[in-house]
């Protein structure tokens, strides 16, 4: 008789077993579109069994079972890394190249093409008021286009700054949850699926922004350092990041546009060791490909320098030319020499300037009345010194090539990225994924088992009924 | 994170967004019918493809100043074929007045013909289009000439224009004067005399230009036989003592004196003549302008006249280029000379007007003078006097007026010349005309190879970009499809 009641013991303990194990998979197939989460099972484990010594076996549970596999994370945000650096160059990259023309009709080109046209047709008729004041419009043209292209290079300057505020304003959100999620791991919640799954959706974001390691503590919180080298958090203490904006240290350009920095609390520049995801690119964009073109401490950028090319190359002739009542030229256009930099911002047709002071005359000897008209038509197509021996277009076009190269390069790494990322998510996904056909069978198995335990129960039961009533028949 | 539906969902996505990318650049291609659109479509063809168009815009221009200039040959071709066309009538008319059955009144009649058409073919020397004369040269602006017959040839050529350029300085601490300079058109020129003198100090100043740059033909008036007396236009430049020569002057007359513009010769005429006179070179320098300037004891500079200094040159020889004018300071008593500039101690003085030299260029860079000046037309060529269009005609006129036969046929004879030299200017605009129309075809050649180039560097290839465009949508809508026929259920589904 007591070895049915230890029999009904232990399946109704194995009973509450099957229960939590289907608990394990409810919870599973709750959680099956949570990001960040893991499957779980539930161990089982056989109990002893020797009658001979009332040990009835049965089963026991042994602890949930976690699928996270670190290696697989690591994967998913390494490509995560190079994805977010693509994206970012491609979309800063994708604005800045719209800014130039590359059809030769408007823009920069444009304005070339129309100034060039305007001398020529003054060099044909140098003494008609008309084709003078057509030079004067053309070349305001062109000093509106460096305004314009500069300025909107700028305004595109100032918009990355605001990204790269943002991007380190969520940088330091997602270190702040982290460190909150460790702060429940340490409470005893190491082994909670669902603090899990936040922390490794925190880390999968994180790693979009910024190249990141994560490593596991002993007390099973998680460390994480931005490139290897700058702790976002460690336990939960986190470092927070600041953008600063300094002048470089070269002083060539005093007045240059300030650098981006990324600076630590404790006020370390951490900037150099920034290698990866999206603050890197912002980083890159900001630092070096914008201030090619418009220039920084240790460069005065190729906008600049065409524009002070085409002013200086134009100015010279004419002042070098004589009007045709014997005047000495004047310069046609003006910029702020004092501020290398901000050449292609302040270049200006000359407010003094009119018709009658553009100097066609070549004094020579042998002196020609269309001399200076001529050789300013003659310089739109001359490879210029100053300009690495390329005509005022073709330096155009190498700096803009420059820039469609880089965009080219970025959009098909961007592709590439995204196959790469959806591969380590994919493997990720078949380790760690819920799959509910699996789940599903689970359940089936285990719902058999219940039943199946609970049939016992009433078996056992029926038996006992029985022997009871021959007992008392006895 | 789901696993066991759709494990390559992720890849899916990314696929799809790839094939929309492509779809998204293809239709732009075909809308605009443009390959490259934005620097990245292809970095390497951007150079090109600027460089190509930047072409097409210059040649479009020198298409533009080729059809210019072509109209103002066309009409300089007409003015001169007009010109000719006058010359034809004035030697009919000559001819008949030579014919010595021409009493006083006929002759009459015809030297008002004659004058008529003098009048006519100083129109065609200024001839002009939108206020722009076409034998002007380099000063198309001036007129270049206007009808005067008291004029040595019936017509005053547009005067020199002169332009000085140039500093005088010296070294040390000095003062500086701006002394302008006005040329025969009034138009203004201002030079800069800076001297290091001890103040307070007046010197003299004195203006003067070489005697070889001065005009030898000034003569207005024609002499008369027995009178030593005659009249110029503008006695600038010549002195007593110069040597003159002309039709009724006896040789060795020089000019006796000088009393504003009337001239006293040293010999009376012994004819009556026909201008133009010629002088000789003056034995000095002629002096321009002179007065003194006054360093005073604040430093401040004053001048005997006016401050600037103004100074009226005229008389210019034609084409006189490079001019040099003297400038010489004198002491305050007039001991003479004691000083002259530092270095550099002349100033460079230019004309034009007599010149032509701006130039047209055709699409390959080849440059040409277009077009001659008025006075190549009908102005002397050979340096002698008397001998150009004008002269010409004019002496025509004078002939017909005086009633000499002898004179009115070798007016006859000589207007052939005037003939044959404004036949070859027509010429000149021929060539000039053949030399447009080859440019133009050059032109329309490159501009048509360029935009072929530029064709093939920028534009779309329509039906390569169709089909693949085609390509695409239809792989999009079968990933899509196939994607949809995937079985979304799972075990679950036939629980329960």
């Amino acid at each position: 008789m007591s070895s049915l009641f230890a029999a009904l013991n232990t399946v109704a303990s194995s009973m509450d077993v099957l229960q939590q194990a289907m608990g394990v998979v409810q919870n599973n197939v709750a959680n099956a579109s949570t990001p960040g989460y893991a499957t779980q099972s539930l161990n089982i484990e056989a109990r002893l069994f020797n009658p001979g010594s009332n040990l009835w076996g049965g089963i026991a549970s042994a602890g949930l079972n976690d699928s996270r596999n670190v290696s697989a994370e690591e994967a998913v945000w390494n490509q995560n890394e190079l994805l977010g650096t693509a994206t970012q160059s491609a979309t800063s990259l994708s604005a800045l190249q719209s800014i130039f023309n590359v059809t030769g009709t408007s823009g920069i080109p444009g304005a070339l093409s129309t100034l060039s046209a305007a001398l020529s047709a003054w060099s044909s008729n140098p003494n008609d008021g008309p084709s003078r004041q057509q030079v004067l419009n053309a070349a305001q043209g062109l000093a509106q286009a460096f305004n314009t292209t500069s300025s909107t290079v700028g305004q595109l300057s100032t918009q990355t700054d605001q990204e790269l505020q943002s991007t380190v304003t969520q940088i330091n959100a997602l270190s702040s949850q982290i460190a909150q999620i460790n702060a429940g791991i340490r409470q005893g919640d190491q082994n909670d699926p669902g603090l899990q799954a936040q922390l490794y959706n925190d880390l999968e974001q994180l790693s979009n922004l910024t190249s990141i390691t994560a490593q596991t503590e002993s007390d099973g919180t998680l460390t994480v350092t931005m490139a290897g080298q700058t702790p976002l958090v460690a336990g939960t203490t986190i470092t927070n990041l600041a953008v600063q904006f300094a002048p470089s240290s070269d002083a060539t350009n005093p007045d240059a546009p300030p650098d981006a920095h990324i600076i630590t609390a404790t006020g370390q520049d951490v900037t150099s060791t920034v290698s990866n995801g999206q603050i890197a690119a912002l980083l890159h964009f900001r630092n070096v490909t914008l201030p090619s073109l418009t220039g920084d401490g240790a460069q005065q950028g190729s906008l600049n320098q065409l524009a002070q090319s085409i002013a200086d190359q134009v100015n010279t002739l004419l002042t070098s030319g004589q009007t045709s009542s014997g005047a000495a030229g004047v310069p046609l256009f003006t910029y702020n020499s004092g501020s290398p930099t901000s050449i292609a911002r302040s270049l200006a047709l000359n407010p003094a300037i009119t018709g009658s002071q553009l100097a066609a005359v070549d004094p020579g000897p042998p002196a020609v009345a269309n001399g200076v008209a001529d050789q300013l038509t003659q310089l739109f197509s001359t490879q210029v010194s100053g300009l690495g021996n390329m005509t005022f277009t073709d330096f155009y076009s190498s700096l803009t090539a420059a820039i469609g190269n880089q965009e080219s390069n970025a959009s098909a790494t961007q592709q590439t990225q995204n196959q790469l990322l959806s591969q380590a998510q994919s493997a990720r996904s078949q380790l760690e994924g819920v799959s509910l056909n699996d789940q599903a069978a689970l359940l089936l198995q285990f719902q058999q088992n219940y039943e199946a335990a609970s049939q016992m129960i009433s078996v056992i039961n029926t038996t006992t009924q029985y022997l009871m009533t021959v007992m008392e028949q006895l | 994170m789901i696993s066991g539906i759709d494990a390559y969902n992720p890849g899916f996505l990314a696929n799809l967004n790839n094939i929309e990318n492509r779809l998204a650049k293809e239709n732009n291609e075909v809308s605009s019918g443009i390959r490259v659109n934005e620097p990245s479509d292809d970095p390497g063809a951007i150079a090109s493809i600027l460089d190509t168009q930047s072409q097409i815009d210059q040649v479009t221009q020198v298409q533009k100043n080729l059809n210019l200039a072509n109209v103002t040959a066309q009409t300089a071709d007409g003015a001169i074929q007009n010109a000719g066309s006058l010359l034809d009538q004035l030697v009919s008319i000559a001819a008949q007045g030579a014919s010595g059955t021409t009493n006083a009144a006929t002759e009459s009649a015809l030297a008002l013909q004659v004058k008529n058409i003098q009048q006519e073919l100083v129109s065609v020397a200024n001839t002009s289009i939108n206020g722009q004369y076409i034998f002007g040269g380099d000063r198309p602006g001036v007129a270049p000439y206007t009808l005067d017959t008291n004029a040595p040839a019936g017509v005053v050529p547009a005067p020199t224009e002169l332009s000085l350029s140039g500093n005088l300085q010296s070294g040390g601490p000095s003062y500086s004067q701006n002394v302008s300079v006005t040329d025969s058109l009034g138009q203004s020129h201002t030079l800069t005399l800076t001297l290091a003198p001890t103040p307070p100090n007046t010197w003299a100043y004195q203006i003067t230009i070489p005697a070889s740059q001065i005009a030898l033909v000034a003569a207005t008036s024609y002499t008369t036989a027995g009178s030593a007396t005659l009249t110029v236009a503008d006695a600038t430049g010549i002195a007593a003592g110069q040597t003159v020569s002309g039709t009724g002057i006896p040789a060795g007359t020089t000019v006796a004196s000088i009393s504003g513009n009337q001239i006293t010769l040293s010999n009376n005429a012994s004819a009556t003549g026909i201008a133009p006179l010629a002088f000789g070179t003056p034995a000095a320098d002629p002096t321009l302008a002179s007065g003194t300037l006054t360093f005073n004891a604040d430093g401040t500079l004053s001048a005997s006249t006016s401050n600037p200094v103004a100074i009226n040159i005229s008389n210019l020889a034609d084409g006189a280029e490079n001019m040099t004018v003297n400038w010489s300071l004198f002491d305050a008593s007039g001991n003479g000379l004691i000083t002259q500039l530092a270095q550099p101690s002349s100033l460079t003085a230019q004309t034009s007007g007599a010149s032509n030299t701006a130039i047209l260029r055709d699409a390959s860079g080849n440059s040409i003078v277009p077009g001659i000046l008025a006075s190549q037309i009908f102005d002397s060529q050979d340096g002698v006097a008397g001998s150009g269009v004008f002269s010409q005609v004019h002496a025509l006129w004078q002939a017909l007026q005086s009633g000499d036969h002898s004179f009115i046929q070798t007016a006859a004879l000589n207007l052939k010349s005037a003939v044959t030299q404004v036949n070859e200017a027509g010429t000149n605009y021929g060539d000039l005309e053949n030399w447009i129309s080859q440019a133009n075809q050059d032109a329309s050649r490159r501009q048509t190879d360029l935009q072929t180039n530029l064709g093939t560097l920028r534009d779309a290839d329509i039906p390569t970009v169709a089909t693949q465009l085609t390509m695409d949508e239809t792989a999009l809508n079968a990933a899509i499809s196939a994607h949809a026929t995937l079985s979304n259920k799972t075990l679950f589904d036939y629980i329960g």
